[in-house]
């Protein structure tokens, strides 16, 4: 079946999106870089929770899997995550030691809080500077996947791109993911009144030179049904899942400095039992879905997908 | 219904592209504070009681150094938001041959004429080096290195900063034991003063859903 024009604008969109999403990872290399240790993971973890949160939504939005047949659906998925007030900072650690002075309030900006740096004055030894936030309220990226089914009840779902950032300091960027849905009411008396599958996805994503290199997990159980409405089909979808999430990051204390070293920071997100709730229409060749999600980070997925086969 | 889906579907590249980048980029001013050393080297080599009553002067590279350090982060004094010195430390670099040592003395910042006390340490024990290690300042010495700093910073070019330089004094007694031939007192430290610099940058972010 022809894939309009449009589906194609969709994906160059995605992918757009996707690059927006990391030109700011330059930016943050540049405040990071004067953290070491528990400081730079107390910095970034808000951005690491959020990556995890996003990746790991909108795999999926119908838990129908046809037992035979071929079909390769298309998707670009929106994924966004609100981050909360108690990410905007974390508590700066001062070396083994080392004490405020009194009165000094070590509470000190996330990536994502405040745009205020400052200073926390240590008694007796060298005053530490923290870096500012970015003060951003949301983090959303855009995916393509492809799901291609079906065999027994199970279809593929594959998420992929690769690109050079066109940023010196970024490098090149490349998300893979893979993953396997699988129909649980195929086993199921015929007139059970909603569909069931299971499923399974991990994925990596990496960007620029070791900067970053994460991966997550997701599995969980689906539940759908589908209302034909003429053309068309509605079909409310819900689903538990449990998601996992690990980021290291490396980069260059005190580049180029006496005290130069390269800092390694391993990450994880702690892991989250995920409540999915949305909405899919299917028309002819095109699906659109919404989501909400009620995971570690709360956050909402629309998506958008166009399907040819049986 | 076809139709209105495949509108439906339209609109939302339409909304994309119109929308564009507008929506979700948002510029961020962000205050960033940096904080730097800038030292002066004291070379110290006693075998006789002449150490005392002995005043060396330095005159660092104040203003090349701080020069240095704007440039190294892309700056120009009009970047500069603010600046002030946090403090005054010291910091062993080799030795002391001969340990431990305890030794007092006095610095004094001396900015186009003008003296003062910056810092009056009494008996720090020196065993061998160190990193950097606070002296407690004095109030006037602190505000006449920041007016200095201050001055630098409105400056247009190096004919307009102001000329700063270190004295350290000791008297006698300022060192126990006394050196001798048959111990001598030798060592390298730096003294240091820890400057802020307060500096705004503008940054693109990247927010689909800002908060305000």
């Amino acid at each position: 079946m022809h894939v309009p024009i449009r589906s194609w604008s969709v994906l160059v969109c995605a992918a757009v999106m996707l690059v927006i999403a990391t030109s700011a990872a330059g930016q943050i290399e540049d405040q990071i870089n004067g953290y070491k240790g528990v400081n730079g993971e107390g910095y970034l973890q808000p951005l690491a929770d959020a990556i995890g949160a996003d990746l790991n939504g909108g795999l999926w939005h119908s838990a129908y899997i046809p037992q035979e047949g071929f079909y390769v659906n298309i998707e670009t998925r929106l994924l966004n995550v609100y981050f909360d007030d108690e990410q905007r900072t974390f508590t700066f650690t001062l070396p083994e030691g080392q004490t405020a002075e009194q009165g000094e309030s070590l509470s000190v900006p996330s990536v994502v809080g405040d745009t205020e740096g400052g200073v926390i004055l240590v008694d007796g030894f060298p005053d530490a500077g923290y870096a500012p936030g970015f003060d951003i309220n949301s983090f959303a990226v855009a995916v393509p996947q492809i799901r291609i089914g079906a065999v027994k009840g199970t279809e593929a779902v594959i998420r992929y791109i690769a690109f050079d950032a066109g940023d010196v300091e970024l490098g090149n960027m490349s998300l893979l993911g893979l993953g396997a849905r699988h129909s649980i009411s195929q086993y199921m008396d015929p007139d059970f009144p909603v569909d069931i599958a299971a499923g399974f996805f991990w994925q990596s994503f990496k960007l620029g030179d070791e900067l970053i290199d994460a991966s997550a997990m997701t599995f969980g159980v689906h539940g759908s049904k589908r209302f034909p409405a003429g053309f068309a089909i509605i079909e409310p979808y819900a689903g538990l899942g449990f998601d996992m999430f690990s980021m290291d990051v490396s980069y260059v204390f005190d580049e180029d400095g006496p005290d130069e070293e390269t800092i390694d920071l391993a990450m994880e997100s702690d892991a989250a039992v995920r409540f999915t709730l949305g909405l899919h229409l299917q028309a002819a060749f095109l699906d659109l879905n919404a989501e909400y999600n009620i995971a570690a980070m709360n956050g909402f997925a629309l998506g958008l997908g166009f399907t040819f086969g049986s | 219904m076809k139709k209105a889906l495949l509108l439906i579907s339209a609109l939302i590249l339409v909304g994309f592209f119109a929308c564009g980048t507008d929506c979700i980029i948002h510029t961020r001013e962000l205050t960033i504070v940096v904080t730097e050393f800038v030292c002066s080297e004291f070379t110290e080599d006693h075998n006789d009681e002449n150490y005392m009553d002995e005043i060396v002067e330095v005159t660092p590279e104040f203003w090349e150094d701080l020069d240095d350090l704007l440039a190294d982060n892309g700056m120009t004094h009009g970047d500069i938001l603010d600046a002030e010195v946090l403090g005054i430390y010291y910091k062993v670099i080799t030795g002391p041959t001969n340990p431990p040592w305890d030794v007092a003395g006095r610095f004094w910042v001396n900015v186009d004429g003008v003296q003062e006390l910056v810092a009056d340490y009494q008996f720090e024990t020196l065993t061998g080096p160190t990193d950097y290690i606070e002296l407690v300042p004095v109030q006037d010495g602190l505000d006449l290195l920041t007016d200095a700093l201050q001055q630098y910073l409105a400056a247009t070019d190096p004919s307009g900063y102001p000329t700063v330089f270190f004295t350290a004094d000791r008297e006698t007694g300022d060192i126990d034991p006394s050196p001798s031939p048959e111990r001598v007192f030798q060592m390298t430290w730096h003294g240091c003063l820890q400057m802020r610099i307060d500096f705004t940058e503008e940054f693109d972010v990247y927010d689909m859903f800002p908060a305000e």
